[in-house]
């Protein structure tokens, strides 16, 4: 564990510890439909022009219902719309390569993926993506399903602050200036700075280069549809192939790499993601792209602190956070640094690490950080592939989702589940001292309960259900790049990651199937909007009661205890959930490497 | 068979539609 390493993970902290505030103060004026923010003279006249266009009437307000209606609507069109042009590319403009049309379980994949902000992608972006689906059917749900994430966080913090209150907000209003006033101002500036650094932004074809020494190497055999071609034992028949040229692709980079990060969206313009240079050049842009995926959702702590008038809130919220965050890096880095005692019985020098599947530009510190922070949040982007990792290394990652994805989180998507457990965090303090329990002056009744734990359980049952379903059959067992328990993780963390909306991947796993990409689109789904329902209901149920004044009695929601007791409840549940089923992978894997010569 | 994956979406919205209107009786249940 570096020195570098070390003042690089202090930089991160204060950095993101200073931007928390007023990244804070901008969400308040953003989220209400009345605020003020410096970008009124140039947007004001085009939000008007939008709500006259759509119809919207800002001023009127929905009630849960007519929120999530609303939310499940905007995410049905525009999920159509995307799979319609996916589907067509080969006949739309801005496609130089003559990519042809998108195959349909993959295009109902992808739809699903990018609707949900987790960008999973059965697909290799470069050489499958026109630059209109890229732009306007992947990068456009960038915007929408970050802003919609968004929106659903503010629904539910209004719901706990408002007193008596029918209404959440006016979710057409939320989203139209989270978009305007938010996301498209900082991707404008965001985009430029990576340009600075060295990435591309173009509509060139792609350009061809001769490689200095041809070689000869074997790729998996594809039939007319694209999907890889199986023996009579269900194994991928191979090819061989003569390397002399090299394709240099192209595209208009930049401004997907800004949205990709800011909107924890992460699904990569190329299919090396940020480990592509073109999509991650330096060590600065390597930096700014981490900090990025936390900005907003750090910033949404102190929106809630702000909303609730209880600042301490917010920020025992975000220490809870950080102190997550922290744990997690530091088991990544740590087991990452010690590397692979096998591969040194091997004669692989393990010195610096555990450099398999590793950037050599960004070495096993940033490869650690990124893989934490990715995976805190929603975003999924990589810049080192996870399915090298060590086993504990990789845990890490598939257990961040495991619990949430509530360690800062999805823009959105992590604070309003953070919420829920504090609304769970609440109750079982109050089960422990015999009183009723009371959050901010409301009471948490039985329905509040049970929101809360229908939108904690019902995914996760489908999300275990699912793996097993794909561990028991034959089309699920023969896309695994790998045998035994790094084969079940493998699995596992495909599940985990589409049912936690993230997208990055042990990228061992064939997932361009027609099973998979059904079994996993659906997984997004769920785990998107079976979360969204009960957590608007949730709001709707808080939001209508009565606040009391907080009296002695009143389980505080601030300070040491209260952080703890969050961190507590939020391992609790992850760890009773999926202990069994990380131990039947990483966990049983790395004992195997420690202690014997088996490798996976 | 696009229409297969289409339908297959519009199943799965028109049951989040119907969860909003279980949580919702659900809500007046738990309150009355």
């Amino acid at each position: 564990m570096s020195v570098s390493g070390w003042i690089q993970l202090i930089l991160f902290s204060i950095i993101l510890l200073a931007l928390t505030k007023p990244m804070g103060l901008y969400l308040v004026q953003v989220l209400d439909a009345d605020g003020k923010t410096w970008l009124d003279p140039a947007l004001k006249p085009v939000e008007r022009l939008i709500y006259r266009i759509s119809g919207i009437d800002p001023a009127q307000e929905q009630d849960w219902k007519g929120y999530a209606v609303s939310v499940l609507i905007f995410s049905l069109v525009t999920l159509l719309l995307t799979y319609v042009v996916l589907r067509l590319q080969y006949f739309l403009p801005l496609n130089p390569q003559s990519f042809s049309g998108v195959g349909k379980d993959l295009s109902f994949n992808t739809a699903a993926s990018f609707t949900t902000n987790t960008n999973w992608q059965n697909y290799t972006g470069e050489s499958t993506m026109s630059y209109l689906s890229q732009m306007v059917a992947l990068a456009s749900h960038n915007f929408f399903s970050a802003a919609g994430g968004i929106a659903v966080a503010a629904a539910l913090v209004r719901g706990i602050a408002r007193d008596k209150a029918a209404t959440l907000g006016n979710f057409w209003c939320d989203l139209t200036r989270t978009c305007l006033y938010l996301l498209l101002p900082i991707c404008l500036v965001f985009a430029v700075f990576l340009v600075s650094q060295g990435m591309i932004q173009n509509f060139s074809p792609y350009q061809s280069a001769k490689v200095m020494e041809p070689y000869t190497t074997q790729i998996p055999k594809k039939d007319a549809s694209g999907y890889e071609v199986k023996d009579a034992q269900g194994k991928t028949v191979m090819e061989e192939v003569k390397v002399e040229t090299q394709t240099i692709p192209q595209g208009p980079v930049a401004s997907q790499v800004a949205i990709k990060m800011l909107g924890t969206n992460g699904g990569g313009f190329f299919n090396a993601n940020a480990a592509h240079p073109f999509e991650n050049p330096t060590p600065l842009s390597n930096f700014i792209q981490m900090l990025s995926i936390f900005l907003i959702p750090a910033g949404l702590t102190y929106y809630l602190g702000r909303l609730v008038r209880h600042q301490k809130h917010g920020w025992s919220v975000w220490a809870a956070m950080f102190l997550l965050f922290l744990i997690g890096v530091l088991i990544c880095w740590g087991a990452e640094s010690y590397g692979n005692p096998r591969l040194t019985t091997l004669g692989v020098d393990q010195s610096s690490g555990n450099m398999e599947g590793k950037e050599v530009r960004f070495g096993i510190f940033n490869s650690a950080l990124f893989a934490t922070v990715t995976t805190d949040a929603s975003c999924g982007a990589v810049n080192a592939m996870h399915d090298s990792f060590t086993p504990l290394g990789g845990l890490v990652p598939m257990f961040n989702i495991h619990l949430g994805e509530v360690i800062f989180g999805g823009v959105g998507a992590g604070l309003f589940g953070m919420l829920v457990f504090v609304v769970l965090a609440i109750f079982l303090a109050g089960l422990m001292v015999g009183r009723t329990p009371e959050y901010l002056g409301k009471k948490i009744e039985s329905f509040d309960i049970q929101v809360a734990a229908l939108a904690i359980l019902v995914p996760i049952v489908f999300m275990l259900g699912f793996t097993a379903l794909a561990a028991s059959t034959e089309w699920g067992v023969a896309a695994l790049g790998n045998s035994g328990p790094h084969g079940f993780s493998e699995m596992l963390y495909a599940f985990t990651s589409c049912f936690g909306n993230n997208g990055s991947a042990f990228a061992g796993l064939s997932g361009n199937t027609p099973w998979y990409n059904l079994t996993l689109g659906l997984m997004m789904l769920i785990g998107r909007f079976l979360l969204i329902v009960p957590v608007l209901a949730l709001a709707g149920s808080l939001g209508a009661k009565k606040t009391v004044p907080e009296s002695a009695g009143s389980f505080p929601v601030s300070g040491v205890t209260f952080t703890l007791l969050l961190i507590g409840t939020v391992l609790i549940v992850g760890a009773l959930t999926f202990f069994p089923a990380i131990s039947l992978g990483p966990i049983v894997e790395h004992f195997l490497m420690m202690n014997s010569t088996k490798l996976f | 068979m696009d229409v297969v994956w289409m339908a297959i979406t519009l199943i799965f919205f028109g049951v989040c539609l119907a969860y909003v209107g279980f949580l919702a009786k659900e809500g007046k249940t738990w309150k009355t």
